[in-house]
């Protein structure tokens, strides 16, 4: 389309996307709203403060540290605000990646004169516009909110801005992710799993990997406690956890945000969006239906199926086997026996078609 | 004007196409014949760049449909089954295709639904198999694209429909438009079109309608004069249609270097009588004997 605008080549692909998505992009802020706002209101207007709470905002007696714990609880409807919109986003790229193979839609947009990169972009503008809008209009709506509240001397718009800027982040990072997950499979089956998996592999492969390896004496340092068990000092062991918990930087508390984790989601969302692009533009349409579409993502599943689903027999085995060798035998009982099931398993699991 | 060179995809390890070289002229309406599973689906669904070739190239006006999309503005696939358009009304589609084709004409669109008798404001989801099939054929052929490649157009539709349906490709045809049509319909396809394009085992070859098994093979009404000569009939180069009481409808191959016709006019049969050989006669010749595709 030389004569017009690269907008205009957007439009219908844009439009395409909205017809698909039309509930969603109304259903999405209705509930942020629900979540974040309203539970806002209920706490500052429509139920009244206790007096000791009345009495402290008025003296304006609370410290930076009491002031988010007390006036904004700690971001805590922020964070149940972006699990929901991680949730949203979920559904939406299934809706978008999944959903499009079965019906024709894949079929449709491939055959139109524009390039596979401008098609996922279209549906991830979709996305991206959806999640800003419905965090700018519910930010803008908390903030009046505040400022018409009992708490009104307390509204901090660095604390605004910071969990727009956060949640932003982490729920595009989670789309781009979601969006990746269904760029390399064929099913919807296929990318609902392997989405929760991906959410909670880093996390839980490091647990196993720890677990396993503590079966055979070698042991991450981890945290230590002060005497009283009321304080500890994160170690290497620790710190690896907590930066692989895709959910715990979802859900983090305001005083927890840092620059660190934030610039992680950006990378996140980085690397996510160009992977997925990439995935999406060699997408291999006749693998329509099978687990996955590459031969190299098929290989990394295989892998990673055999060596977690090994390592899960082998925590299995260690509790079933309690022989005098030690505990680590009843492990590599188990670790051989889940290594030669799953592989068979994946095998045949990946030679076949799903209808969804 | 569409020029495919050495073009392959395998799928699921199985070669679907090989080696495929097929070139069509500005104008031109080819038909695209071959067993179920032969691979025209396939063949349609990479050059309208739905699937990637494994090798070769596609070129619409010189250019790669797969490198360079923005070539099918003028270059529309029309699927089997218009699944995608579940939610659109006719206007709604339509609306969006005249933001994407350049000369895609809505009063032809509103014209073409209601020769068909299609309603513009439902939607496509309640519409029966056929009307989608005959609705999704008047959005191709309302972009005025120059090449239309349509799978199986009267899929699923009454002889009636199927009737308008072909009148409206031999109109789009006689406009200047550019048609593949893939289709089970031989004696449709054999009136319609001015080139074949016979699939068979992943390849291609290109008969010119007219005259379409001259060369190839004979049609002829034999009755022999004594006993039937078995062995001869069994022979690769002769296919038994029909066989009523003495009178038998054979196929002859009539390729140069083939003695069947010499044999036969050696048996001096009671009667040899040469019938017209349609594209059916062709289709069951090249491809009669063969299993269909796994």
């Amino acid at each position: 389309m030389p004569s017009n605008s690269r907008w205009n080549g957007m439009k219908p692909l844009l439009g395409r996307e909205y017809a698909n998505a039309r509930l969603f992009i109304f259903a999405v802020p209705i509930v942020y709203f629900l979540i974040v706002v309203l539970k806002r209101m209920n706490n500052w207007l429509w139920n009244r403060p206790s007096t000791d709470t009345l009495v402290r905002l008025a003296r304006h007696d609370f410290a930076h540290g009491d002031l988010y714990r007390y006036v904004y609880d700690n971001g805590a409807n922020e964070a149940g605000g972006r699990l929901w919109l991680l949730l949203a986003v979920f559904v939406l790229a299934l809706v978008q990646l999944g959903v499009e193979r079965r019906n024709g839609s894949q079929e449709l947009l491939f055959s139109l004169p524009y390039s596979r990169a401008r098609v996922f972009l279209s549906k991830w503008l979709l996305g991206a516009m959806m999640v800003t809008g419905t965090l700018l209009i519910c930010t803008l709506a908390d903030v009046v909110v505040m400022a018409v509240s009992p708490a009104s001397d307390y509204v901090r718009l660095d604390y605004f801005a910071a969990q727009f800027g956060y949640s932003w982040l982490v729920v595009l990072a989670g789309y781009a992710c979601a969006l990746l997950v269904g760029a390399v499979t064929g099913s919807v089956a296929s990318q609902t799993i392997l989405t929760w998996v991906l959410a909670a592999f880093p996390i839980g492969f490091f647990l196993l990997l720890d677990a396993s390896l503590n079966v055979q004496g070698i042991q991450l340092p981890r945290r230590t406690h002060d005497g009283f068990g009321n304080s500890y000092t994160p170690l290497l062991g620790d710190r690896i956890q907590d930066a692989l918990n895709f959910i715990g930087y979802a859900s983090l508390s305001y005083t927890d945000i840092v620059w660190w984790r934030a610039l992680a989601m950006l990378v996140l969302l980085g690397a996510g969006l160009l992977l997925a692009t990439g995935a999406y533009v060699r997408n291999r349409v006749e693998n329509n239906g099978k687990l996955m579409l590459f031969k190299g993502g098929e290989t990394v599943l295989r892998y990673a199926v055999v060596l977690c689903a090994s390592m899960i027999a082998g925590m299995v085995g260690k509790g079933l086997f309690r022989l005098g060798a030690g505990e680590w035998l009843g492990y590599d009982i188990g670790f051989v026996l889940g290594c030669v099931l799953s592989a068979f398993i994946i095998r045949r699991l990946l030679r076949m078609r799903f209808k969804y | 004007m569409l020029a495919v060179r050495g073009l392959s995809k395998r799928i699921d390890g199985k070669a679907v196409l090989t080696e495929i070289d097929l070139e069509l002229a500005a104008g031109g309406v080819a038909g695209l014949i071959g067993r179920n599973g032969a691979g025209k689906t396939t063949l349609l669904r990479v050059i309208s760049g739905i699937l990637d070739p494994d090798g070769g190239e596609v070129l619409f006006e010189g250019r790669s449909v797969h490198r360079e999309p923005e070539v099918k503005r003028e270059l529309v696939f029309i699927p089997d089954s218009p699944e995608a358009w579940y939610g659109y009304t006719g206007w709604g589609a339509a609306y969006m295709f005249g933001q994407i084709y350049p000369r895609f004409d809505p009063a032809c669109f509103r014209d073409m639904m209601n020769r068909l008798g299609l309603p513009l404001d439902r939607n496509i989801r309640h519409f029966s198999k056929g009307m989608r099939m005959m609705f999704s054929t008047a959005l191709g052929l309302s972009t005025r694209a120059k090449l239309v490649l349509l799978d199986e157009p009267t899929n699923g539709i009454d002889p009636i429909a199927k009737k308008q349906v072909l009148t409206l490709l031999m109109e789009a045809a006689a406009d200047g438009m550019s048609l593949v049509v893939s289709s089970h319909l031989l004696e449709e396809l054999e009136r319609m079109t001015d080139t074949i394009l016979l699939m068979r085992a992943g390849s291609v070859e290109m008969h010119a309608s007219q005259g379409v098994a001259d060369g190839i093979v004979a049609k002829l009404q034999v009755v022999f004069g004594g006993a039937a000569p078995e062995a001869w009939l069994r022979s690769p180069d002769v296919r038994v249609l029909e066989h009523i009481g003495r009178v038998y409808t054979l196929l002859l191959n009539a390729a140069p270097g083939s003695a069947a016709l010499k044999e036969l006019e050696a048996m001096r049969p009671l009667l040899m009588e040469p019938l017209p050989v349609r594209l059916e006669d062709l289709y069951v010749w090249k491809l009669g004997g063969e299993p269909y595709a796994e």
